[in-house]
This record gives C-alpha cells, structure tokens and sequence, in this order.
C-alpha cells in the first residue's frame, strides 16, 4: 500500500516533465506516451531500491536511455546497415520530410513545425540539454547530474543547440523564400 | 531568440502527458501483479502443505528406523540367548562326562577290593581242598 501511494505520488509529480522530455526527444506523442509509460513502468519496478532524493534526474535518465533505444531501433529499421550507430549521428541525419509547399510556409502551425524540425535535427546531447533547460525547466547542476556531464559542458551544450536551431531554422527560411520567388 | 523557437518551447511548456498514459500504466502494474499475486497465494497454501508431508516423511521414517532397531536388538538378544543355551548344555555335558568317568573309576576300584580278594579267597580255598590229597 505504502509502495502505491509513493508510486502514484511520483508518478503525478514527474510524468508530465518525462513526458515533455521524450516528446523533445522523439518528435512523436504516441512515441513520448510509450516513453512515459516505460519510464513510469521502470519506476514501480524499482521503486523500492531508488534514492528517492535523486528521483528526478532518475527518471530522466530512464527516459533518454528509452528514447536513445528507440531512436536506435528506428535508425537501424529504416537502414539496417547502419547498426551500432552513435545516435548523435542518426539524429543529423534525420528525413528532411517538412511540407515544402509555399503557400503553407506562412502558417504560423508551418511555422511551429519547421521549428520542431529543426529540434529533432539537432544531435540528441543538444536536443536532451535544450529541451531540459527550455522546456523541462532544469537548472544547469540538475541537467549535468541528470546527463552525467559538467555544468560547464551543459553551458556550451545549451548555447551550441540555440545556434544550430536559430541557424537550422534560418536555413529553412532562406530555402522557402528561393522556393517562392 | 527566434519567435519559432520560442513558440517551440512554450509548446512544449505547456505540454501535459494525458491521463491516459497513467491509466495505462495502472494496468499493466496490476497485470504485472496478478500473477505475483496468485503465485503468493499458491505459496501460502503449499508451504504448509509441505510443512505436514516433510513431517509425515520424517515421522514414518523416525518409525522405521525404530523399528528397524528393535528388529536388530531382538536379533541380538535371540543371539546371545543361543549362546548362553549352548554354552550352559556344554557345561552340562561336561559335568555328566565327568560323572561316568568318576563312576567309572569307582567301579573299577570297586570291583578291584569288593569283588576281586572274596573270590580270590573263595577260589584259593577251593584249589587247597582240591589239591589237598583224601
């Protein structure tokens, strides 16, 4: 009973930061649902022998491990040459497939998508320190702790994922307005 | 920062994960649960169950091994009987042997002074009135 009650309590806490993490991750809400579901799964199954002190970074953790096999498996259905793959790499080389229709580009829902686009473009360490910090809300130390990495590096991480998503977004820009004149 | 991207992260600042998922999860935690739960059940009948056949086992073994050791000591009993019956027959055997050959030497001496000097006697009167010339 007592396991229940701290199983839902958390689970109430976190699943909607797990959730916001995975879809940044993953570019899908039936992907980030699953994601969640793991993630909450892997939680009652360990619940007992968990600090609870440190359950957030926890989660998280299982969440980008759940997104990073995912990612894998997606990658290695779509070219099965390319197994073993660091995802970093399978991320850059993500299907360009936005709508390339001029007439949709000045939709302000184009618009939200060509971001998300460029989002899910960008190397998951990137993407994991952005969506943290931007969407997630989570301080450097708490980022650092959650990714295994130094708060510095989360610094430059976070500067380089603005960067490549300004420049990233700028680029689809400059390519609808050739398309259109 | 580019509007796009800030409409991104707002986007995703208000994201919430459906109840939906958290149904879900109850679920499949309570169908995880279910075969936890009746193989507790089962446990708790069977280990009693075990208790009695693991004391039914030891108890009938405790008997045959008692049993088994009686058998052995009346065994050994019935044995030493047989030899006490065999050495006290012997010893009887013995005394009766010792009988005869003393009651045979007493007849011998017997018949050696008792019988032996009057027949002597009686014979040597007879040869002296025999050879005594009339």
């Amino acid at each position: 009973m007592i396991r229940e009650r701290e199983f839902q309590a958390l689970s109430r806490r976190h699943c909607d930061e797990i959730y916001r993490y995975a879809l940044g991750l993953l570019g899908n809400q039936a992907d980030a649902e699953d994601a969640t579901q793991e993630a909450l799964l892997r939680l009652w199954n360990h619940l007992p022998r968990i600090n609870l002190f440190n359950i957030r970074a926890w989660l998280l953790q299982v969440t980008r491990n759940y997104c990073l096999d995912q990612i894998r498996r997606r990658s290695n259905a779509a070219s099965p040459n390319k197994a073993d793959t660091d995802p970093d790499e399978i991320l850059e080389e993500w299907p360009d497939d936005m709508a390339v229709d001029p007439s949709f580009a000045a939709d302000s829902s184009f618009q939200l998508e060509k971001a998300r686009q460029a989002l899910l473009k960008l190397p998951e360490t990137l993407r994991s320190v952005f969506v943290l910090y931007e969407a997630n809300g989570l301080r450097y130390r708490e980022i650092a702790s959650t990714l295994g990495m130094p708060v510095n590096t989360v610094k430059v991480n976070l500067l380089r994922a603005r960067q490549k998503l300004s420049t990233l977004i700028h680029k689809e820009e400059s390519w609808i307005k050739n398309c259109k004149s | 920062m580019d509007k796009e991207l800030q409409k991104l992260i707002h986007q995703l600042q208000d994201e919430k994960c459906p109840s939906a998922v958290l149904d879900r999860v109850a679920q499949r935690i309570s169908r995880q649960r279910a075969p936890s739960r009746s193989l507790r059940s089962i446990l708790t009948g069977a280990i009693p169950i075990a208790c009695l056949l693991g004391a039914l086992v030891l108890w009938q073994w405790h008997a045959r091994r008692e049993a088994q050791l009686a058998a052995e000591l009346a065994a050994a009993q019935a044995r030493a009987n047989r030899a006490l019956i065999v050495a006290q027959t012997q010893e009887a055997f013995g005394y009766i042997g010792q009988a005869l050959i003393r009651a045979a030497a007493h007849t011998e001496n017997a018949l050696l002074k008792e019988a032996v000097p009057p027949l002597r006697n009686s014979f040597e009167t007879v040869k002296s009135k025999v050879t005594k010339p009339i």
